[in-house]
């Protein structure tokens, strides 16, 4: 069986946000949810800085705390390692939120839209994959997955900076590169073993 | 000097405190009114006890209840053994279950205190107490991602602050159900300096190995040394009771003292749970 990951050259990304909008218009989240998003990062000291654009995602971790906290039972790795939250079980504790290390989880609050509660022709067919009260997150576009395509987010990617794959072979385009350009984990310390890697700008 | 930025939660306010706050203290009133019936000398006061402590947990599992995002589900919080929330859902039905079984008969002239039957649901409902009380710093300690709260002396104080709040609210009750306070009232004055004691210490650990901890843990401990908490928890809510109590004990008679002891005690205990989950902070997600 596959296990689904990504890895993100960071070196390509261009912050442009694209992934974010195509997340936005793939899944239809709420305002103030994104499932795909971007960190800014600046580090060192004039003159020496450098720019760095992190994008984030749910990592799908191969240990995921958010899946062993549930109490529900709603959150869920299938066998490709996709982590998933069944709506109809979620009660909306919001545990998982904390337990998650990467932030990675929302709490659907309302059903309103960008413009109020008078929601536009696509907010009302997708919202219908969004109940109120409970918790969403990145679903690696499994939708998409279904229909041979690649999630929402890589296919967009102007910079061609993501790559995803199986990460269990060897020969995959991802394990390739997290091989030779040495792929890291984000927060590897925690023991969860994301299912996205980065390649950072000043390796390989 | 490399500064790391820390973020606050926000996930946990004021209906978790609530929610921890009348957990803990109702579970620390029914242990200690449990003790008390069994040694045979404080009814009705401890009877009063075992009655309030299930009904304030009671009240703890409601707020738990209206916090949640889709309360038709309510009844999944049982499903995984492995998380603390399933853990605790079914510890604190027990404990209600049992408590009130323990408790409520005696209400109707069927009171089987003393009875084998009676002895063994109360034990069983008692050891339920210890573990509704113990099981919410397991449920914040397995939060990884806050180091201030992983740890295993979160569940130690929390334990240690139910003990200490529950003889607070009976401190406060004592004077309405006990025939000659002066007599019950100097066991449960000293016993609860004794609580505050072993809350000072046990706080003294936590802040302590919160201070000497990774950065953001440091971070925690640094934003509990501000006024509201180090004035408002620990010399108002902790250290001034303890004078008051102190003071009835050696040279005073005056009930007023203990009474608002036990109100300062009540309040501190509330707002200790409150500013502990305040002060979770976790790293950014960034390398």
């Amino acid at each position: 069986m596959a296990r689904y990951g990504m890895v993100i050259d960071l070196k390509k990304c261009i912050g442009c946000l694209s992934c974010t909008i195509a997340c936005k218009a793939e899944n239809c989240t709420q305002p103030g949810i994104f499932w795909s998003s971007m960190k800014d990062l600046e580090f060192g000291k004039y003159p020496l800085v450098s720019r760095v654009f992190l994008p984030t995602l749910c990592m799908h971790c191969a240990d995921a705390p958010c899946v062993k906290v549930c109490p529900t039972g709603a959150s869920y790795q299938q066998e490709d390692g996709i982590v998933l939250i069944d709506d109809d079980k979620c009660a909306g504790c919001k545990y998982c939120i904390e337990a998650c290390p990467y932030g990675a989880r929302y709490f659907n609050e309302s059903a309103a839209g960008y413009f109020g509660n008078e929601l536009t022709p696509n907010e009302k067919l997708g919202y219908q994959q969004h109940k109120v009260g409970v918790v969403g997150k990145c679903t690696l576009c499994v939708h998409r997955l279904a229909q041979g395509k690649q999630p929402a987010c890589v296919q967009v990617c102007i910079g061609g900076a993501r790559y995803f794959g199986d990460l269990d072979d060897p020969n995959s385009e991802v394990s390739r590169l997290i091989a030779l350009k040495h792929g890291s984990q984000l927060r590897k310390e925690l023991g969860t073993d994301p299912s996205v890697y980065y390649l950072l700008p000043s390796k390989g | 000097m490399n500064i790391m930025a820390v973020e606050r939660q926000d996930t946990f306010g004021w209906a978790a405190a609530a929610d921890l706050f009348l957990g803990g203290v109702g579970a620390g009133l029914f242990l200690i009114s449990f003790i008390m019936e069994l040694l045979d000398k404080y009814e009705p006061l401890a009877r009063i006890g075992t009655i309030s402590g299930p009904i304030l947990v009671l009240v703890a599992t409601f707020i738990l209840f209206a916090d949640l995002g889709v309360k038709t589900k309510f009844y999944r919080l049982f499903r995984n053994p492995l998380s603390w929330m399933s853990r605790g859902t079914w510890v604190i039905t027990i404990f209600i279950l049992f408590g009130l079984a323990y408790s409520l008969p005696a209400f109707w002239q069927l009171d089987w205190k003393g009875t084998a039957l009676g002895n063994a649901i109360g034990i069983v409902a008692a050891i339920f107490a210890i573990l509704t009380s113990l099981y919410t710093g397991f449920l914040f300690a397995a939060v990884k991602r806050i180091s201030f709260w992983n740890t295993a002396a979160l569940p130690l104080l929390f334990f240690a602050s139910s003990l200490y709040g529950g003889m607070a609210i009976l401190l406060l009750i004592a004077p309405f159900f006990t025939a000659s306070p002066d007599g019950t009232f100097s066991v449960l004055v000293i016993a609860e300096i004794i609580l505050i004691l072993i809350q000072l210490f046990v706080l003294g650990i936590f802040l302590e190995i919160a201070k000497l901890g990774s950065t953001p843990t440091a971070e925690s401990a640094r934003m509990l040394r501000g006024p509201a908490f180090v004035i408002g928890v620990i010399v108002a809510g902790l250290i001034v009771p303890l004078g008051l109590l102190s003071y009835y004990a050696a040279a005073s008679n005056t009930l007023a003292l203990p009474m608002l002891a036990g109100i300062l005690l009540l309040v501190s205990n509330f707002f200790l749970r409150y500013y502990i989950l305040r002060a979770g902070v976790r790293v950014p997600v960034y390398p």
